[in-house]
């Protein structure tokens, strides 16, 4: 667990108090004389809760730091520590979302007690991330390839990825057409606990220049995980030089390991002699399944989510919509997702989308461009009805046109 | 039926108010005088958000809440109270209270908290679908809403498109259906949704109809009643509006729905509604009830929306009540008053409030702007808001509140969510939308 704190004080004498208790029950403490000093401290260290006093150098109040905080999109927890408070700077501050208040003199226990239930907390949120054995139930877990866990068959996904993530030789990512099968390949190396090399390769640029590079020079010794997507599809040259590579390169002790994507499993490709006795013994069987889209709702919901906020920040995820995408088959999964935000975003330049743009995107033939001539938003039109229905109100009750 | 809310506090007659405050905001609140009592129910309901005070004899505010964040870490929990010091207050704040408010404190700044942790309920949710239903079909050229049911209306109005689409639900329903649910707030028209099916049905309308609370459905007298009465009323009215919906109520209902279905009498002709609270939760499949009573059951339940957010219905009860002599002594300032009210008691308050209007205008011919407002704000704790300027730019003001509040999605900030809706930025800014300054489209008031 990260236990650093950033301790924002410019009394020296108990900026070092601080540290010193904080240092002594175990956490990193980086300290910072002022906000502006707290703020570049912040992005160079990695923290998980601050303290600091309530007033600060330039006459800046708790409260205003806070805010400059959460303006800045720091969302770490605070705790303020002052030698006096009014009622009125408190409550503000419990607006504010202050996670707690201690005043001098201190009562070290307390404080210290306040800090671990915070980011005890807030580990628990994050659902103890890396630690796989004690994360059985995969939610709550860092998302592999968009995949948060939230359907079930999504949070098998995600537990039985966190599982085969420390794999030796070769992990086998099997997934229909239109999986995003080099972003879940990366989150699955980045589980890892060192940060680890990846490099991606697939039909037509694998070479075994290319291959050997990996490991060359200083970086003999590196760790890297080699993902070769389609590798199904790969020529007879390309497979041989990636046998060759791995014979040569790979084992149980070696720097080296490989993700192969594939459609299918194994088993089924070599029936259907897609590939050959070799490649088949080389690959070996440690399979993870990418399940398709359509077989988790729920996470359907929260990656189209995503998709559409990261194309337009004001588009309104409604009912409606949630309806719209779940009723979709998504035969080519998330490909097909990411074109569709792709397109009912266009459709509805310059305003956010709605539904009628998610249903012309996802069924090109029916969008019947007229429909999706009227750019006014929802809430304009609800404006406009409103000021009729108001003159015609008037009218009624006065016998009068307005 | 599960409510979002519940308030604590010690002294009823704040909860009372508190309580009546949230409803008259489209908000169902539970309230409780002891706060042990309200742990146990925070424990068994689904509570979104604690409204409590802090002093109370039983407990104080901060063993309240170490309890509350014991049962449930991340409830939102504001706490209203005027004599916290500056212990208590930090000590709350350590064990992560939500809000602290003082007393007296702004009424908009508690409902507008209460919106940022409040989902919308299921009808509110129907409320902000009917807005922009109404709105997106509007084609601006005054398309009417076609209707089947014997129109117009009879008895509850329906000049507005919201009311033509509840009479057409339950028009269909009431043809195949016996048991008919619906939504409504208290003081909504349900007598006249009542009167509305009995000429339906072809009942003789007598304006007694009959209405029972679902606390009496079991009662020896009330089942004597129908026993021994000639047949059985065509139109019933079952409310559920006050009704906790546990266990033992759904096995009430139940054994209601049974009486019903096997007293003997000729039922073949006669409808039930059923009056339930905004945003509850009924499920028939939740109900243990015998198959072929079920299937008695309408498969819609429509939703009657309060009078605010149906302004033609209230200008046409307006023309009900109110004959030429009685418009004339209040004048057409007085006509927009009363269209701007927003009507938090529905139509017996609008009901009420018209019939003293009545009475004061045969007393003279004058009533001027201040008497109505005397009028319209009687019941009012605080003070009479202060007149303002009534036209079409500050009914659509609040009009625009009401929509951006309800279109908020929970915890986000007004101003997004206003920048999710559309704004007019080249015209306006967000800051002037919120403040009720302007129009998110001023160009709608010119045009």
């Amino acid at each position: 667990m990260n236990k650093s704190i950033l301790i924002v004080d410019d009394d020296q004498d108990f900026s070092d108090l601080l540290k010193g208790i904080f240092q002594q029950a175990g956490y990193d403490v980086h300290t910072a004389f002022s906000a502006e000093q707290g703020f570049e401290m912040l992005e160079k260290a990695n923290v998980s809760l601050i303290v600091s006093d309530h007033r600060l150098p330039g006459g800046l109040t708790g409260t205003e730091f806070l805010n400059q905080l959460r303006k800045r999109g720091v969302n770490l927890p605070v705790i303020f520590v002052s030698g006096f408070l009014n009622d009125e700077a408190i409550r503000e501050l419990i607006r504010d979302g202050v996670e707690g208040i201690f005043i001098k003199p201190l009562n070290i226990f307390s404080l210290l007690k306040k800090a671990s239930d915070i980011l005890d907390a807030k580990e628990k949120e994050n659902g103890g991330n890396g630690d796989s054995d004690k994360d059985e139930s995969g939610k709550g877990a860092r998302h592999i390839g968009r995949i948060m866990g939230e359907s079930t068959s999504g949070k098998d996904f995600i537990k039985k990825a966190r599982k085969a993530s420390g794999f030796r030789r070769n992990l086998l990512l099997i997934g229909p057409k239109g999986t995003m099968f080099e972003d879940i390949a990366r989150d699955i190396v980045g589980l890892a606990e060192d940060k680890q090399r990846c490099e991606v390769l697939g039909p037509g640029s694998v070479t075994a220049d290319r291959l050997s590079a990996l490991l060359e020079g200083e970086l003999a010794e590196s760790p890297v995980t080699l993902v070769v997507n389609e590798a199904e599809s790969l020529s007879e040259e390309e497979v041989e030089a990636i046998l060759n590579f791995g014979d040569e390169k790979g084992g149980s002790d070696s720097p080296l390991r490989m993700i192969f994507c594939l459609s299918r499993s194994v088993e089924d490709l070599y029936e259907d002699e897609v590939i050959d006795d070799e490649l088949y013994l080389f690959l070996g069987a440690n399979e993870v399944h990418v399940p398709p889209l359509a077989k988790m709702p729920e996470d359907l919901l929260e990656i189209a989510k995503v998709e559409i906020q990261e194309q337009s920040k004001e588009a309104v995820f409604d009912t409606k919509l949630r309806t719209l995408l779940l009723s979709h088959q998504w035969e080519e999964n998330f490909v097909e997702l990411r074109s569709v935000v792709i397109r009912a975003v266009s459709l509805a330049q310059p305003l956010p989308p709605t539904v009628r743009h998610f249903e012309a995107a996802l069924d090109p033939n029916q969008a019947d461009a007229s429909t999706l001539d009227d750019v006014r938003s929802t809430f304009e039109r609800f404006l406009l009805q409103e000021k009729q229905r108001y003159e015609e109100a008037m009218q009624m009750v006065t016998g009068k046109s307005p | 039926m599960s409510k979002p809310i519940i308030l604590i506090d010690d002294e009823e007659k704040f909860a009372v108010m508190l309580h009546e405050l949230l409803q008259g905001s489209g908000y169902e609140a539970d309230y409780c005088l002891n706060p042990e009592e309200a742990l146990v129910r925070i424990k068994q309901e689904n509570y979104q958000l604690v409204i409590t005070d802090y002093k109370m004899p039983q407990m104080d505010g901060a063993e309240f809440l170490q309890e509350a964040r014991r049962i449930n870490p991340d409830l939102p929990v504001i706490m209203i109270s005027g004599l916290m010091n500056m212990p208590e207050l930090i000590k709350v704040a350590n064990i992560g209270v939500t809000l602290v408010l003082e007393k007296p404190f702004n009424i908009e700044d508690l409902l507008e908290n209460v919106a940022r942790f409040v989902k919308p309920s299921a009808s509110e949710q129907a409320t902000a679908e009917a807005m922009d239903m109404e709105a997106s079909e509007i084609s601006f050229q005054q398309e009417k809403v076609t209707v089947t049911y014997p129109s117009p209306a009879s008895f509850l109005s329906d000049a507005s498109n919201e009311n033509k689409r509840f009479l057409e639900t339950l028009w269909n329903s009431a043809n195949s259906s016996r048991h008919l649910p619906f939504y409504t707030q208290h003081g909504a028209e349900v007598r006249q949704v009542a009167m509305e099916i009995m000429n339906w049905t072809g009942h003789e309308v007598c304006s007694d109809v009959v209405r029972i609370e679902f606390a009496d459905t079991d009662k020896e007298i009330t089942l004597n009643w129908f026993m021994d009465s000639e047949g059985f009323p065509g139109a019933l009215l079952v409310d559920l509006r006050d009704v906790e919906w546990d266990d033992a109520a759904k096995e009430k209902f139940s054994d209601w729905v049974n009486f019903v279905e096997t007293c003997g009498k000729d039922i073949s002709m006669s409808r039930i509604m059923y009056v339930l609270p905004m945003g509850a939760r009924f499920e028939l499949s939740e109900i243990g009830m015998k198959e072929a009573h079920a299937s008695m059951f309408s498969s819609d339940y429509p939703v009657l929306l309060s009078l605010r957010d149906r302004l033609l219905d209230t200008a046409a009860y307006i023309n009900r009540f109110l004959g030429e002599k009685e418009k004339e002594a209040i004048g057409t300032d007085g006509l927009a008053q009363l269209l701007h009210h927003p009507w938090p008691g529905g139509y017996i308050e609008l009901q009420e409030k018209l019939a003293e209007i009545s009475r004061l205008s045969e007393l003279a011919e004058d009533i001027s702007t201040d008497q109505l407002s005397n009028v319209l704000h009687a019941d009012v704790i605080n003070e009479v808001p202060s007149a303002i300027c009534l036209n079409a730019g500050t009914y659509l003001r609040r009009r625009q509140r009401e929509y951006i509040l309800l279109h908020r999605k929970p915890g986000e900030d007004l101003k997004d969510t206003v920048l999710r809706l559309g704004i007019d930025s080249d015209n306006v800014s967000v800051d002037d939308v919120l403040e009720d300054k302007e129009l998110a489209f001023p160009g709608v008031l010119a045009g």
